[in-house]
């Protein structure tokens, strides 16, 4: 069966030149038919250009030629496809495009109606975002060695998977780096501690160990103490004091140091 | 797919050879030592479930994107007994020699994760890791 | 006297060092731990030191391995030190719940002996 032909009558997508975005109208063999003014200012082109010829060849996006062209599902699935891709043809541009089924007046699907939308900039603000919250991480939880071998890490607000997972690493390589024999992990700056994160923060103190270190845990609130023992964690087996200084002294006595007055 | 790497599994040196293709394939496209480490250790707990098992099967290296990340598939599969999924998924099931912690710990270094199996039939676990950027 | 594919297990004092080189398939880990077992036995050994600094994944075989090693070893009453975990493998570890029972662990060579020491030492005073 021959695929439907859009029937031309003249002016039948005048009305999209209106529209405020470009647009571009393709039949079921991703043919041109239709482009208003802002695709064709995209494209650099003028419309008897773009009339006829394949849409791939003119946009050449990633999603082109492949099963996750946007336009050909709309068509095969019947229904709206919103998806974001790149255009090499639009010199690189980062793109997200609206594909509607279009049908003729016997509801047949013939074609597809296109919208897109460059996000160029969207993409360039999300990834600084991404950045910049990469490097709150990192200044929020400095490790600090406060005497030759000793670290401490002061843990402020919740710990979720992720920033777990980039203190451990983080804590993990200070120690290989400094030769720390021990760790002080200070949580007074945390108030609640839902089961992960105190699941997480065993599995911290674990890993130090791994490492040859003694993890002490300072600043643990009677509230937490309770989370962790719910857990079924052995407090007697966790190295804990209730102040950071306390926690200092003890890493003294491990390292065999004493802190004399001078005279 | 083309260009995707496919380890033949028989015995205990092909354990070695599924690690250090995985590790190459990992650090190549950029993932952190620890998320490469966590693929490679899966990698090895998969295979060898299937020299312990089934005595023969592959492992199948592929690289695969969504609409926002690339990642790392691997595949392995094989043609032996086969097993009930929901045993072996319980930790500490095993009747082998092996520890048993295979499937669930596997599980855990990886971001999806599939068993298909049918006693008799055959096992194929899918596991992806998608690369944190 | 090295045997291809078998990992060095050289007695040194009263201790037994171990350096793994190499990637370790189950048959040599097998092999090493037996090799361990047989020297403890044989020998007046108090203590082992495993070096693992280019060991770059411990599965759960393996941590298993190291784990029986030890328990074996603390029923002869000698120690067992594992020395140069790498963090990345020291993480998945710990992700994957695995507990090296019985293993004591050190930065280094030099922190192990260390330990390796003060621990014969409290077992003679205990």
């Amino acid at each position: 069966m021959a695929p439907k032909k859009v029937d031309k009558k003249k002016g039948q997508f005048d009305a999209l030149s209106l529209v405020g975005t470009p647009i571009v109208v393709i039949d079921r063999d991703r043919k041109v038919l239709f482009m208003n003014g802002f695709a064709l200012d995209l494209l650099g082109k003028g419309l008897d250009e773009v009339v006829g010829k394949k849409c791939y060849e003119l946009f050449d996006t990633d999603h082109c030629n492949t099963d996750e062209c946007g336009c050909m599902q709309a068509v095969e699935q019947e229904t709206s496809i919103i998806a974001e891709t790149r255009s090499r043809g639009l010199g690189d541009m980062d793109i997200k495009y609206y594909a509607t089924p279009l049908k003729d007046e016997n509801g047949e699907i013939v074609g597809c109606v296109e919208t897109l939308i460059d996000v160029t900039e969207i993409k360039n603000l999300q990834e600084k975002s991404v950045l910049m919250a990469k490097e709150i991480l990192e200044v929020s939880t400095p490790i600090v060695t406060v005497f030759d071998g000793v670290l401490t890490l002061p843990i402020i607000g919740t710990l979720d998977s992720q920033r777990t997972q980039q203190i451990m690493e983080a804590l993990l390589q200070a120690i290989v780096e400094t030769q720390a024999r021990v760790v002080i992990v200070d949580i007074t700056g945390v108030s609640i501690m839902e089961t992960l994160t105190a699941t997480h923060l065993i599995k911290a103190t674990n890993a130090v160990r791994l490492l040859g270190a003694t993890a002490i845990i300072t600043g643990m609130s009677p509230r937490i103490a309770q989370t962790l023992v719910n857990l079924g964690v052995d407090l007697s087996e966790l190295s804990t004091k209730s102040r950071m200084v306390d926690g200092v002294m003890t890493a003294f006595e491990l390292l065999k140091k004493k802190v004399i007055d001078v005279e | 797919m083309e260009n995707d790497t496919i380890i033949k599994i028989s015995g205990d040196a092909d354990i070695i050879r599924c690690r250090t293709e995985v590790r190459k394939v990992a650090a190549e496209l950029g993932y952190s030592v620890p998320d490469q480490t966590r693929m490679v250790t899966a990698a090895s707990e998969l295979a060898r479930n299937i020299v312990v098992y089934s005595g023969e099967g592959r492992m199948i290296i592929c690289l695969v994107s969504n609409s926002s990340e690339k990642g790392i598939k691997l595949i392995f599969e094989d043609n032996g007994p086969g097993f009930d999924i929901g045993e072996a998924m319980e930790i500490g099931f095993s009747t082998g020699n092996g520890l048993g912690l295979g499937l669930p710990g596997s599980q855990k270094l990886m971001d999806e994760f599939d068993v298909k199996s049918k006693k008799g039939k055959g096992t194929t676990v899918t596991a992806v890791k998608w690369l944190r950027s | 006297m090295a045997i291809k594919g078998k990992i060095p297990v050289l007695k040194v004092g009263d201790n037994l060092l171990v350096s793994i080189q190499v990637d370790m398939t189950d048959e040599m880990a097998v092999h090493l731990q037996e090799d361990i077992l047989n020297q403890l036995i044989a020998t007046d050994v108090r203590g082992v030191l495993i070096d693992i600094s280019t060991l770059d994944m411990i599965d759960s075989f393996l941590a298993r391995s190291f784990s029986e090693t030890a328990q074996m070893a603390a029923t002869m009453d000698t120690a067992v030190v594992i020395v140069g975990m790498q963090p990345a493998v020291a993480l998945t570890l710990v992700e994957l719940g695995l507990e090296l029972a019985k293993v004591h662990t050190a930065l280094n060579v030099d922190r192990g002996m260390e330990l390796l020491e003060n621990l014969k030492l409290g077992s003679r005073e205990a």
